[in-house]
């Protein structure tokens, strides 16, 4: 055996505070080590091809790297050594950087420490086995978890690369959040006018799927070959039968608060949410028809032409197989209801920014009117309040949900246009309008449409002779205000949906205590998540506004593709491994897998020649986490390349 | 009730549903009792029981078990209620299979010290029924006097007490199972290791406590194992209480306590406390008792959405 040892300086990051040199002096001295130097980069090409050409002249078989974490450049110096001709897996990469030279101030106990470091990995590499990576087949297709518009992107970008996907969304129509908002910060697109042809595009191109009304209800599997099931829920309208000429709902005699109007509108117990849905085929709210409840009815049944109304449709359950799952589940609104000062959620003419999109709107509940919802009377004085929730660590988000200083100076200029004696009151802590033309927005809408920003919070607001008066200060002026308004918009915090929890549980993903999905890496894998196959797009991972939910749409679409445009799946093959000759076959292992890696098999003992149970490892599900190896009484299970023989020389080196 | 035992059992063999009963005859000392395998009906007679059968057979289970899988019948044992959780233990490790066993079930009034006797004997005190009566309480188990299963959960014969006709006893004892744990962890950690330091010392490492325990059944135990040495075989204090700590905590959330290692035990060491320390802890903390049902999830092999600790989730 003859092991090289690589010491990289880092720049000054480890040479600062390790005595590099030293580090590669005393390695040459350790056991089966033929070579060792020092280098102020190691991961340049020169410091690569210093590697490679020292494994040439002194004929090394095994190579230690001491230098970053093995999560920044493990992938970077497996593969230099595989250019050197020896197997990947016989190197080892001694963290002298973060868990030493960053960590420390003194170079005397820096150096000792990276020397021991070194020591460990030496020890280690000595024991390392060749390893060969496993290749397995991919399913060329990706599934997309919710059908707004980073959903919606994010399967129009796939499909355009010519890859099959399938949408998946929970409510009647595809659209979101976005299908409800009236204009678009800073350029004022009309929302409808820019989203309909997204999604008109989801309809009708062939290489997507689209499932409404449906539920992504279980994941098994693994990255490229993920199996997925789909609960279509029963719509009780035949979709291929429909026309969408929507008589039904014209005729139905059932009225129940909209759902896509925020309660300010009304929509029938059969219905399309919006005009523009897509697909524009009705379905039945099963809890509110009045045949579901009392048997009696069937009037959308008798009108219906072509005779698609179904009551007695069930649900139905679709597995499917895919290579890739783009999770775009978007957010949901924090509830106000926790701050007194607003009135505790209880003032009807207290809302939410929502509520007043919908109201902008020329097709929404009001035709357009800004109104109050106790009356009904147009609105003319209205006070926004900002950072609802948002940056409020004790009853609400420690986070800055990010587009509401903008969607807030969008709404108070759609007042004035509304309503041209209309005046817009903003309450902010501070203005965040870091993006293209956001802070000219801002200013054109205080300038030109004469909204008044107020520096400061909101300490009360009250009813008082069906006036909303709202107490606040001023802080850049020291004055106390009073604002007698007839409207009060909160700009709530975008929050994850309720159930995010159990959505990242079933796809195996993580998420922060904000329940928000976590990316691999902040800066460097920001679609992806730990989950190989799993990226994230839009506001399920943090706020975000719409140009960067289609950004991220798109980046999680090109790793998507990326991932599935191979025909095999190269795997890492540090995954566990059973000894059956000692395995107990108690199967705890198979309990604790968190990734259902391992099954149970039936075979004969070597040395009884009798049939016994086993565990077995698929290996290309493993994620070589080593929960199994930890649990198993008999030790029996080792994980490549972290054998316990070799874990344990690392032990004994320092020992 | 032995007369009722050999019976059954007779005709089990008799009709071919088993092939073997692992069961209790009388030990040469003439008071206690050691475990027989009965294969013949004409050996019925050999079975015994009485307040010495403590030992707990399904251990043998696991040593027969490819007689039992074999196309032949099952494999019968005579098992007190204690020995049933551990048979439900064995099953719920895929050790042996529930069809393959016929568990002869007994109702139990508790077992004897069989130690205590035996000296009783060497003083030429002959033991009388209802001297044995009298002192019934002072003799038994220290395991005996917190039992709740005198009928077995799981049985596919019951062969019960000639001298209770009515109904069972109510099966919630008054005495507190835990009472020498709480006595212990009413320690400082000082005292306590002061006191397993002593008890650990004495360990000869003749790991008769892994022999008898039904639920040691690894092909190769961790304490053998070389590659790597886990355990150090030296009888040095770092050897013995690596062992004892390791086998406590591979039986935690799976012992039923059925005191056999202690009893096994040359060095008296009380095994049972550390066993019962960390059943209070599963107890406690999961909601779990070991030995209940076969279909259950391990504790240590099992999350809840709902667990209080944040990480986990």
């Amino acid at each position: 055996m003859r092991i090289g040892v690589f010491v990289c300086h880092c720049g000054t990051n480890i040479s600062g505070t390790v005595d590099v040199a030293k580090v590669a002096e005393v390695a040459r001295g350790m056991p089966r080590v033929k070579f060792a130097t020092d280098y102020r980069y190691m991961c340049s090409e020169p410091g690569q091809n210093l590697i490679k050409d020292a494994v040439k002249k002194h004929n090394l078989d095994k190579i230690v790297v001491a230098s970053c974490s093995p999560s920044l450049h493990e992938r970077t110096f497996r593969k230099c050594v595989e250019g050197a001709g020896l197997n990947p897996y016989q190197m080892e990469m001694a963290n002298i950087r973060e868990q030493c030279s960053w960590v420390h101030h003194d170079k005397k106990e820096g150096t000792k420490k990276a020397i021991d470091l070194v020591k460990m990995a030496v020890a280690k590499v000595g024991k390392d086995v060749p390893l060969k990576r496993m290749r397995i087949p991919v399913e060329k297709k990706v599934l997309v978890i919710g059908g707004g518009i980073a959903g919606i992107q994010a399967a129009i970008d796939v499909s355009m690369a010519g890859f099959k996907v399938v949408l998946v969304e929970r409510e009647p129509s595809v659209g979101g959040r976005m299908a409800r908002f009236d204009k678009t910060f800073p350029t004022l697109d009309c929302a409808a006018c820019i989203l309909t042809p997204k999604m008109v595009t989801v309809a009708q191109n062939d290489n997507i799927t689209l499932y409404t009304y449906s539920e992504v209800e279980e994941v098994s599997g693994y990255v490229g070959n993920f199996e997925v099931k789909i609960r279509k829920r029963a719509r009780s309208v035949d979709m291929d039968k429909c026309t969408g000429c929507g008589i039904c709902y014209g005729k139905c005699p059932t009225k129940v608060p909209s759902e896509f109007d925020m309660g300010l509108g009304k929509r029938k117990a059969i219905y399309v949410p919006f005009p523009q849905a897509v697909p524009n085929i009705p379905v039945i709210d099963r809890k509110n028809c009045i045949y579901f409840l009392r048997e009696k009815c069937k009037i959308c049944q008798k009108v219906c032409p072509p005779g698609a109304i179904d009551y007695e449709q069930e649900d139905e359950i679709i597995k499917e197989k895919f290579g890739a799952i783009i999770v775009a589940t978007g957010f949901t609104l924090f509830d106000h209801s926790v701050y007194g000062e607003y009135g505790y959620g209880k003032f009807k003419d207290v809302v939410t920014g929502l509520h007043f999109e919908r109201m902008a709107n020329a097709s929404g509940p009001t035709g357009g009117k800004i109104v109050r919802p106790s009356d009904g009377r147009e609105a003319k004085d209205v006070v926004f309040i900002q950072c609802v929730g948002s940056r409020d660590e004790q009853k609400g988000l420690p986070y800055c949900s990010r587009l509401c200083c903008m969607y807030t100076a969008k709404q108070a200029l759609l007042l004035k246009e509304h309503n041209s004696e209309a005046q817009a009151y903003v309450f902010y802590i501070d203005i965040r309008a870091a993006g293209k033309n956001y802070e000219e927005f801002v200013r054109r809408v205080q300038e030109e449409y004469g909204a008044v920003y107020l520096r400061g919070r909101v300490s009360r607001i009250f009813e008082k002779d069906d006036m909303l008066i709202v107490r606040g200060a001023d802080t850049l002026s020291g004055a106390q205000i009073e604002i007698k308004a007839d409207l009060v918009v909160l700009a709530s915090g975008l929050i994850a949906q309720p159930d995010a929890r159990k959505m990242a549980q079933m796809l195996g993903i993580s998420y922060d205590k904000n329940n928000l999905f976590t990316e691999a890496h902040p800066k460097l894998a920001p679609v992806e998540t730990v989950t190989a196959g799993i990226f994230l797009t839009g506001a399920c991972q943090s706020p975000k506004d719409i140009p960067d939910t289609v950004a991220t749409a798109s980046a999680a679409s090109v790793k998507a593709i990326g991932l599935i445009a191979p025909d095999e799946l190269t795997l890492e093959p540090l995954v566990a491994k059973v000894n059956p000759d000692i395995c107990s076959g108690c199967l705890a292992c198979l309990q604790v897998c968190p990734f259902s890696a391992i099954e149970k098999e039936d075979v004969k003992d070597r040395l009884t020649k009798e049939m016994k149970i086993v565990a077995k490892v698929i290996e290309s599900v493993c994620h070589g986490c080593g929960a199994c190896s930890a649990t198993c009484r008999v030790g029996a299970i080792d994980i490549a390349g972290f054998r316990d023989e070799e874990i344990l020389a690392e032990v004994e080196a320092i020992t | 009730m032995i007369k009722r035992l050999q019976e059954k059992v007779g005709k089990l063999l008799r009709e071919k549903k088993v092939a073997l009963v692992i069961g209790y005859e009388m030990a040469g000392d003439g008071i206690s009792t050691t475990p027989c395998f009965i294969e013949r009906e004409d050996e019925v007679e050999r079975l015994v029981w009485n307040e010495h059968c403590v030992y707990n057979l399904s251990r043998y289970l696991i040593e027969t078990r490819e007689l039992a899988s074999s196309p032949s019948p099952k494999i019968g044992v005579v098992a007190k209620g204690c020995d049933v959780k551990s048979i439900i233990g064995l099953i719920q490790e895929n050790q042996i299979k529930r069809d393959e066993v016929v568990i002869i079930g007994m109702e139990c009034e508790g077992q004897f010290d069989v130690e205590g006797e035996r000296q009783f004997k060497v003083e030429g005190l002959k033991l009388k029924d209802k001297d044995k009566d009298k002192d019934k309480e002072g003799k038994l188990l220290e395991k005996c006097k917190a039992c709740e299963v005198h009928i077995p959960k799981v049985y596919d014969l019951l062969i019960k007490d000639d001298r209770n006709s009515g109904a069972p006893e109510p099966q919630s004892p008054e005495v507190n199972a835990y009472a020498q744990v709480e006595e212990l962890e009413g320690k400082s950690q000082e005292e306590r290791w002061q006191y397993w330091k002593k008890e650990f010392a004495r360990c000869i490492k003749c790991y008769a406590c892994r022999q008898v325990c039904p639920l040691c059944f690894c092909p190769q135990c961790i304490a053998d194992q070389t590659l790597p040495q886990w355990i150090s075989p030296s009888p040095s204090l770092k050897g013995n209480t690596t062992w004892n700590i390791v086998r406590a905590f591979h039986l935690a959330g799976r012992c039923i306590d059925c005191g056999e290692c202690e009893r096994a035990c040359p060095m008296k060491i009380p095994l049972r406390k550390i066993n019962k320390k960390l059943g209070k802890e599963i107890k406690e903390m999961f909601d779990y008792e070991a030995g209940l049902d076969s279909e259950a999830k391990p504790p240590l092999a099992d999350f809840k959405l709902e667990d209080p600790e944040e990480f986990i989730r």
